[in-house]
């Protein structure tokens, strides 16, 4: 296991490495995180990565509502007999 | 001219007919075209079937299925609209009618369940990709092409891949995903953890083959 090799510091910034990409981390976490970010260029490296994967997902299902599908959905609308 | 004539006409022979109560009922209804609270609904749903259609577009089998899964959903949405809550989120409201929905696909479908066990530790692709000592990130990111990423998806099972697509596609919070899919934050967390490490490793493959 590649994980036993690394310091604590760099373990715990790991469980808190997804939580910090999304976003979900309140801000002593964040303040602890990035402080560790600061020092350690493997852990900085390894978060802009996890970062990114999120962008190529992103990027990958970037795909608009088709024209036609977005004017069933008008029909859809129109046609509704709401409850 | 005279159409709208004989229309009128025919609906005042059908009320007439009607027992009273029913043509009472109706008649009390708001017109919906001109309910400003529907209509608001209404511009705030559609504004939103870009996002719906990409989480529908991995949550199901192919485009058609997509489609079918998105208009399903607009069509209860619209049905129910008055069960939702304005000021909340419509975006999480939506996208819960496509996941119960999606469910209810999957279970007629019968899905195998997810073989999961895969144990790897985070930095696992990132190391595998060549990130040891630490190369260019952008450059490693970019070996990461949509088709794999996609197929990646494809590959996860339902409530693994759920999750990952509601949170990185949907924009929904942890607790805005758990309140969706009626499961608790923390297992929202461990399941967004394994999906991703199990995109990562299936990504990891790809780029292997492709550089072999």
């Amino acid at each position: 296991m590649s994980t036993q090799a690394r310091p604590e510091p760099c373990l715990q910034a790991e469980r808190c490495m997804q939580a910090y990409v999304d976003r979900a981390l309140s801000v002593e976490e964040v303040r602890t995180v990035e402080e560790h970010l600061a020092v350690c260029p493997t852990c900085a490296k390894c978060y802009s990565f996890e970062a990114g994967m999120r962008t190529v997902v992103r990027q990958a299902c970037d795909e608009p509502c088709p024209d036609s599908l977005r004017a069933q959905l008008k029909k859809i609308c129109a046609d509704c007999d709401c409850e | 001219m005279e159409c709208p004539t004989l229309v009128a006409q025919a609906d005042r022979s059908a009320a007439d007919w009607y027992p009273r109560s029913v043509s009472d009922d109706a008649a009390d209804q708001p017109d919906p075209a001109v309910d400003p609270a529907r209509l608001a609904f209404d511009e705030e749903a559609l504004a939103l079937a870009d996002d719906v259609w990409r989480v529908a577009r991995r949550l199901a089998r192919d485009y058609q299925a997509a489609e079918d899964l998105v208009q399903e959903a607009y069509a209860r949405a619209f049905r129910s609209w008055r069960s939702y809550e304005s000021g909340t989120n419509l975006r999480a409201w939506l996208l819960r009618i496509l996941h119960n929905l999606a469910i209810d696909n999957a279970r007629k479908q019968q899905r195998a369940p997810e073989q999961l066990g895969l144990e790897a530790d985070d930095y696992y692709l990132y190391e595998r990709l060549g990130g040891n000592p630490i190369a260019d990130v952008d450059v490693l990111v970019e070996r990461l092409s949509p088709g794999p990423v996609l197929d990646a998806l494809a590959e996860l099972s339902l409530p693994f891949r759920e999750v990952v697509v509601l949170v990185d596609l949907g924009d929904l919070s942890y607790q805005e995903a758990a309140d969706v899919l009626e499961i608790p934050v923390g297992t929202v967390m461990s399941r967004l953890h394994r999906g991703r490490r199990v995109l990562k490793r299936a990504l990891a493959d790809h780029a292997e083959e492709g550089t072999a």
